[in-house]
Parts: structure tokens; C-alpha cells; sequence
């Protein structure tokens, strides 16, 4: 593994069979390296293979090609990653409370710890007044807080989500991703992001990824090296939606 | 147009629910009344039924039975022991068979091939096989007497056969919930690099309570259907169900219609009972309804 390179991707490809045997081309030869502490955001229509290729790097599926290496030793039996996505993150049959402390729980850290790190995690995201509310009870901005409390209580170094904010209302999308953009300054993570929505990319990320659909591949990657949090107003910013944008126009022309 | 909810009506208050609820059991006193005024000899009067009841614990004389609270007493050893073994043997099985395809496929034919079979036909077959060997027969060398009355009428046949018939609803509904469970929340305790015990205790058991609980009550309705129903097949000596059978054949009818009416009180309070803890362990999935 070379340089500061955390994760390195080979000429990953996966294809899926549907049920009439047709083979789908999920990713072909996806080859990407991304570096530690990134923000790696990933752009491109339905179906191009964003979901595939989260669940390659956490693990959860296993390419038919190529090698994915993640520059960490892994803690006990827990993954380097942590995984989220749009919904049913939570554990609908725990109180706000126990799903925040969930990771901690299996790494087997003493209860009593593990009860107070969670009340300081809710406190931090705001979530203090819910701890004894059910999933089912709590707004869906509310819910991915939880969600991401929860990824807060892992040793994970590497947060995959799955468009997490995509079923938000847009004031709250913003809240949330301005808190995620503090988190990953505190916590020093690496995030990969898939959204589908441009401006979301341009303005969390410090690399945007366009993926073209069927097969899979990338087709473009953008550096976007502007300090954060960005301002949605200036002109810089309407540049860099732009400039995807017709990349992505042009991918599926 | 009139505004119609999809929802369904709101719960009433419970004054309002006793009072609905009290009318066709009431009429059913009528016609008992009515029994009463022609004449027939099969039908008690109210008073000496009530005797029955609030007399529980005198050993009525004139029949070959031992008192109405013994009776219960016993009933409720046969069902507690033959259910609580279903319970023990459905839920891990059920458990092992929804997460592993080859186990469920190892069990799956003979449960289907057993479950249509009524329990309480195996009885007689079953009473030939095991004799009358009771627990007293098999487990305990010296006990004292009273405990050794109570054991020798617990029947191994009678505990196989309610063990028979709560076995299926608890393990059908587990297998059936344990595979609905979302991957994703197993990929999650994955990912947190969780083992089976933390699996188990975290996700498998409470998501599938809501549905075990169901199972478990359905189970349990079949169990006081199928002691009753044993209990007066030949072979007994006591428990509701003789006691029931037992005054038919002596024509002390007031036992009977005491029998039945405690069958019928115990059943209820028990399935409330249920309702109210499957309730209780649903409440998370309130918003998927
Ligand atoms: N388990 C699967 N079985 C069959 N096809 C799948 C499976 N998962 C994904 N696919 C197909 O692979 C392609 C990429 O899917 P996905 O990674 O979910 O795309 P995206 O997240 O970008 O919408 C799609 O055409 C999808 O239908
Ligand atoms: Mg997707």
C-alpha cells in the first residue's frame, strides 16, 4: 500500500445475474485510491453501481474481479468501515438510547461506560431529549441523527453512506450535513458518499466521483480544494455544480 | 361527501366495552334460566352451581372425583409442564430452522406431515406405548405422599400429547419471523463484528417476539383445548376434563356446568393474559401496521 493511500481499489468488477440469466455489469473495472481523512463523493444515475460499490469496500459483497485493500488492521472482529444508508439503519425494536450504544455493547465495553457515552453522543448531536424514544417515534431527520450517533459510537475510520439524507427536507439535509462535515474535522474519518444530488456533492467533498451506468465505471473525478463549510452563494461553488452537471449530461447523452 | 376514517374506530372507554361486551354472555344466563324453569333434570339450578364454585376445595362425595380446586390444580400442572416443553423446544428450533436452510429442510416435511394430525387422536396409541407412567414413575424415588399424589397423575402420555399440539403454531411462527428479518440489520451487528450471542440477544429474539408472542398464545389456546379433551379419555383420575365427564356419568350435573364454566374462565383470563404481553412486546411496530 503506498503513500497515505487508506483504501486502494484494482480493477474491480462485479456483475449480478437477474432472474432471466441476464448478466448486469454492477462496476466494471473500477480502479480508485482514496486517501486518508478524505471526502470522496460519489455522483451518477440509478443504477450505475454506487450501492455495489459501497458494499464491496464494507465487505458485504465480494468482487468477481480485482482487489480492494484497506490500509488498516482491522480492531478485534469489527470492521474498519461503518455503513449507512437512506433507512432501516436502526434497530426499530431499541430506544434511541440502546441503538447509540449498540456498537459499544458488542465490543463489550462495561455498561456503565457505554450508557454514558451514549447520553455525551446524544448530547452532542442534539439528540438528549429522545434517548427513550423508539425509532418509529422520531422524525426521519431525527432517525439518521440516531443513525449517525451510531456510527459515532463505532472504532470505524471509514463511513460508507448510502445517499443518507436523501429522503430529508432540505433544511435538515442541510443541518446534518454540516454536522457530518464537523464530525469528520473531529473524528479525522474518511468518508465515501454516494448522493445523487449534485449540489450535495460539491458541497461536502474534496473529490467527486462520476459513475456512468451499465457497466459501472468511473467517467470522471473532480478535486474540489475550496476550505469548508462552502458557501452555497458564491460563484465558485456554482461553477463546480455546473461543471458536473454537464459531465454528467454528457454521460448519459 | 362524508368524511369516512380509513382508520379503525377509535377503542371506547371501558364501561362502554364491559357493557357490550356483557350482552350475549347474559343472554346465555337466559336461556339457562329458561333450561331451569322447564323442568329438565340435566340442568342445575344457579345455587347449586354456585355452591360448586364457591366450595372448591370440598371433596364432593358422590362423585368419584377429587375437589374442583385439585382438579384445576392438576389441569393447570399438565398444561404448564407440556406447554412450557413446546416452548423450550419450538422457539430454538424454530430459531435454528429460520436461519439455517438445511435444518428447515431436514424438519420441514415431518412438521407439515404432523401438524394436520388432531393431538388429541394419538392419545390412545400414545397411552399404550408410555402405559400410565407418570411423572412420579419416572423421576422421584421418595417423596412424601401428597406430592407423590399430585406427580403420579401427571401423565407422561398427557404432557407428550399437549407438547404435540403447542409445538407447531411456536415453531412456525418463529421459523416464519426469523427469515422475514431485514438483512440489512444483520449485515449491521456484521460490520459491528458481532457474534452469535449478541446477534441472538440483540436482534433475532426481539425482532421475532412480536410474532413468537402470537404464536405463543395461539399455542396455548390449542394446549387448554387438547388437556380437557384428554383428560377424559380413560386412563384419568382427575383434572377438569374428568371431573367434567366424571359428574356426566353420575348425573351430578352441577359439576359439570361448574367445570364449564371454570374451562371457560381460565381459558379467557389466559389468553387476555397473552394478548396483553403480546402487546406489550409489539408496540415497536405500531408505525409498520
Ligand atoms: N443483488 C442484486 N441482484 C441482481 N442485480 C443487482 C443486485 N444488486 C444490484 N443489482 C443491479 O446492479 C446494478 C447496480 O445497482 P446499485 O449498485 O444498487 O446501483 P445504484 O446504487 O447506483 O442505484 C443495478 O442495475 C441493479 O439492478
Ligand atoms: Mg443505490
Amino acid at each position: 500500500m503506498s503513500g497515505d493511500n487508506l483504501l486502494q481499489l484494482r480493477g474491480v468488477t462485479k456483475s449480478y445475474l437477474t432472474r432471466s440469466r441476464e448478466e448486469i455489469h454492477a462496476l466494471a473495472d473500477v480502479t480508485l485510491d482514496v486517501e486518508r481523512e478524505r471526502f470522496l463523493a460519489v455522483v451518477g444515475p440509478t443504477g450505475c453501481g454506487k450501492t455495489t460499490l459501497l458494499r464491496l469496500i464494507a465487505g458485504l459483497e465480494v468482487p468477481d474481479q480485482g482487489t480492494i485493500e484497506i490500509g488498516l488492521t482491522p480492531k478485534k472482529t469489527a470492521s474498519p468501515c461503518a455503513y449507512l444508508t437512506q433507512e432501516h439503519s436502526l434497530f426499530p425494536w431499541l430506544p434511541v438510547r440502546k441503538n447509540i450504544e449498540i456498537p459499544m455493547i458488542v465490543r463489550g465495553v462495561y455498561p456503565q461506560s457505554a450508557r454514558r457515552m451514549a447520553e455525551e453522543v446524544a448530547a452532542s448531536l442534539g439528540l438528549g431529549d429522545y434517548l427513550g424514544l423508539y425509532p418509529h417515534e422520531l422524525s426521519g431527520g431525527l432517525q439518521q441523527r440516531t443513525a449517525m450517533a451510531r456510527l459515532l459510537t463505532t472504532e470505524a475510520s471509514v463511513w460508507l453512506m448510502d445517499e443518507p439524507f436523501s429522503s430529508l427536507d432540505e433544511k435538515t439535509r442541510h443541518a446534518l450535513q454540516h454536522l457530518l462535515l464537523d464530525i469528520q474535522k473531529q473524528r479525522r474519518i474518511t468518508v465515501i458518499f454516494v448522493t445523487h444530488t449534485i449540489d450535495e456533492a460539491v458541497y461536502l467533498a474534496d473529490q467527486v466521483l462520476v459513475l456512468s451506468a451499465n457497466p459501472g465505471r468511473i467517467v470522471g473525478s473532480f478535486q474540489l480544494s475550496s476550505p469548508k463549510p462552502r458557501n452555497r452563494m458564491s460563484e465558485d461553488f456554482g461553477f463546480r455544480i455546473e461543471q458536473v452537471r454537464q459531465i454528467i449530461e454528457r454521460v448519459l447523452a | 361527501m362524508r368524511q369516512q376514517s380509513l382508520k379503525p374506530e377509535q377503542a371506547d372507554s371501558l364501561t362502554l366495552r364491559l357493557a357490550l361486551g356483557s350482552i350475549l354472555p347474559a343472554l346465555l344466563f337466559v336461556a339457562w334460566w329458561m333450561g331451569i324453569q322447564s323442568g329438565s333434570a340435566v340442568i342445575p339450578t344457579f345455587g347449586e352451581v354456585w355452591h360448586v364454585l364457591t366450595h372448591p376445595f370440598e371433596e364432593p362425595e358422590e362423585l368419584n372425583s377429587r375437589s374442583l380446586a385439585f382438579s384445576v390444580l392438576l389441569t393447570l400442572i399438565r398444561l404448564g409442564l407440556g406447554y412450557g416443553l413446546a416452548v423450550l423446544t419450538a422457539v430454538p428450533l424454530g430459531i435454528l430452522s429460520g436461519r439455517h436452510r438445511l435444518v428447515e429442510y431436514v424438519i420441514h416435511p415431518l412438521v407439515e406431515l404432523a401438524r394436520p394430525i388432531n393431538p388429541v387422536v394419538l392419545l390412545p396409541i400414545i397411552t399404550v406405548l408410555l402405559g400410565i407412567s407418570s411423572l412420579a414413575t419416572v423421576f422421584f424415588g421418595q417423596i412424601d405422599a401428597w406430592r407423590y399424589d399430585v406427580l403420579d397423575q401427571v401423565q407422561l402420555a398427557m404432557i407428550l400429547i399437549l407438547w404435540y399440539g403447542a409445538f407447531f403454531p411456536i415453531y412456525l411462527s418463529t421459523v416464519h419471523s426469523v427469515r422475514n428479518l431485514r438483512i440489512s440489520h444483520l449485515e449491521t451487528m456484521h460490520l459491528l463484528g458481532a457474534g452469535r450471542w449478541h446477534l441472538l440477544r440483540w436482534v433475532i429474539i426481539p425482532y421475532t417476539l412480536p410474532a413468537l408472542a402470537n404464536g405463543m398464545r395461539i399455542a396455548l389456546g390449542i394446549s387448554w383445548l387438547v388437556i380437557i379433551a384428554a383428560e377424559i379419555f380413560p386412563g384419568t383420575r382427575s383434572g377438569l376434563g374428568y371431573m367434567l365427564c366424571t359428574a356426566c356419568k353420575t348425573s351430578d350435573y352441577e359439576y359439570t356446568f361448574a367445570a364449564i364454566i371454570v374451562i371457560g374462565t381460565i381459558g379467557l383470563l389466559l389468553n387476555e393474559g397473552f394478548r396483553r404481553f403480546e402487546r406489550q412486546v409489539s408496540h415497536w411496530r405500531a408505525v409498520e401496521k
